[in-house]
């Protein structure tokens, strides 16, 4: 399943982009997903909620939107950034 | 609060962000093309349902060019048996074992072509075939830095595949219809419902009906090859080189 490498590039991506937030929690993941990228979503939301607590996001969800096209693209991370 | 998990009182954060998940491929993907231009070498993607014809193409295609110098890698689950057929056929070939992955990535082949024997087979080449993993869904969204796309589906297949797997079939450059030897055995299976169903996922799709077997058509995929190589993108100005780098 190609899907779970899919998600684990999600994963790779999110430790990227949250940078400077490394200590927050990461609680959704907005992914669109184009009807012609080859991609399902349903195999992917398994592949996601398969690997996050051993990719470290045990608390994200999963926000897949659905678009035509080819696009597989990380939009949006949402996370709660501790109390200082 | 975060509105999704509703996970506690602190502050929520969002970052848009915008970037493909294939990014890491395409940028490995962009290395090798680089790389081929460099050497000069046409590199062809070939997938296709596990039992099409891949390898027998291959097979095919080098008795029938004797002087081409010809490199290969086959990706497979668990043996070497695709990449020994094709070193007994004269091509130097090696095999990627991916495991349970269902298809190759930009990264298994860089890797592949870090095996001295075959870097320096791929780098003299005329040709470099990427026999992908047999599937009709998977590699078509990896970009391996190939100059063309090839799918091969054989007749016995049935000739809705292109409606069904639309994706790959949009992705192709090229359809090399194999087996068709067989093509009397099969009454339900026409040649033109075939070539209509491809072009209705995309018009103007070249299709090219072959038998490894026979030879018949063989001669049309050579010369799709031979266009290929003469329209290949050649002496990159980029100026590294592949031997001088690590990671
Ligand atoms: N009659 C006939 N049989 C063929 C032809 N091409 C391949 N075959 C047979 O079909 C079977 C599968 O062929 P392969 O070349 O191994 O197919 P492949 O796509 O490389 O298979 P995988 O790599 O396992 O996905 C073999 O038994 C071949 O001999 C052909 O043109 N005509
Ligand atoms: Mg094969
Ligand atoms: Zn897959």
């Amino acid at each position: 399943m190609h899907e779970v490498s899919l998600a684990h590039s999600l994963f790779d991506q999110t430790d990227r982009a949250r940078g400077a937030h490394a200590a927050s929690t990461v609680c959704m993941l907005r992914v669109r997903v184009g009807e012609r990228s080859g991609v399902e979503a349903d195999l992917f939301a398994t592949a996601f909620d398969a690997i996050k607590d051993e990719r470290g996001y045990p608390a994200a969800t999963l926000q897949i939107v659905s678009v035509p096209g080819r696009d597989l693209i990380l939009e949006r991370i949402e996370l709660e950034v501790p109390d200082v | 609060m975060c509105d999704v998990c509703g996970c506690g009182d602190p502050a929520k954060v969002t970052i848009d962000v915008h970037r493909s998940l294939l990014e890491d491929n395409d940028h490995e993907a962009a290395h090798l093309r680089d790389h081929f231009a460099r050497h000069g070498v046409t590199v062809l993607n070939l997938m296709g349902s596990p039992g099409s014809g891949k390898t027998a193409l291959l097979e095919a295609t080098a008795a029938a060019l004797p002087g081409r110098r010809l490199a290969a890698v086959s990706g497979d689950l668990a043996t070497d048996l695709d990449a020994e057929r094709l070193r007994r056929a004269g091509i130097v070939s090696r095999s990627i074992t991916t495991g349970s992955a269902c298809h190759l990535d930009a990264k298994m082949v860089h890797r592949a072509l870090h095996l001295p024997d075959l870097a320096a087979a791929v780098d003299r080449a005329d040709f470099f075939f990427i026999e992908n993993v047999g599937n009709l869904v998977c590699p078509a969204i990896y970009d391996l830095g190939q100059q063309a796309n090839v799918v091969v589906l054989s007749v016995t297949e049935g000739v809705d595949k292109p409606l069904k797997y639309p994706v790959m079939f949009e992705r192709a450059d090229l359809v090399v219809l194999s087996k068709i030897d067989l093509l009397p055995y099969l009454g339900d299976i026409s040649l033109s419902t075939l070539r209509e169903n491809v072009a209705r996922i995309r018009p103007n799709l070249p299709l090219i009906a072959t038998s490894a077997r026979t030879s018949e058509g063989i001669q049309d995929w050579l010369a799709w090859l031979a266009q290929q190589h003469a329209t290949s993108p050649t002496g990159s100005t980029v100026p590294s080189a592949h031997a001088h780098h690590t990671h």
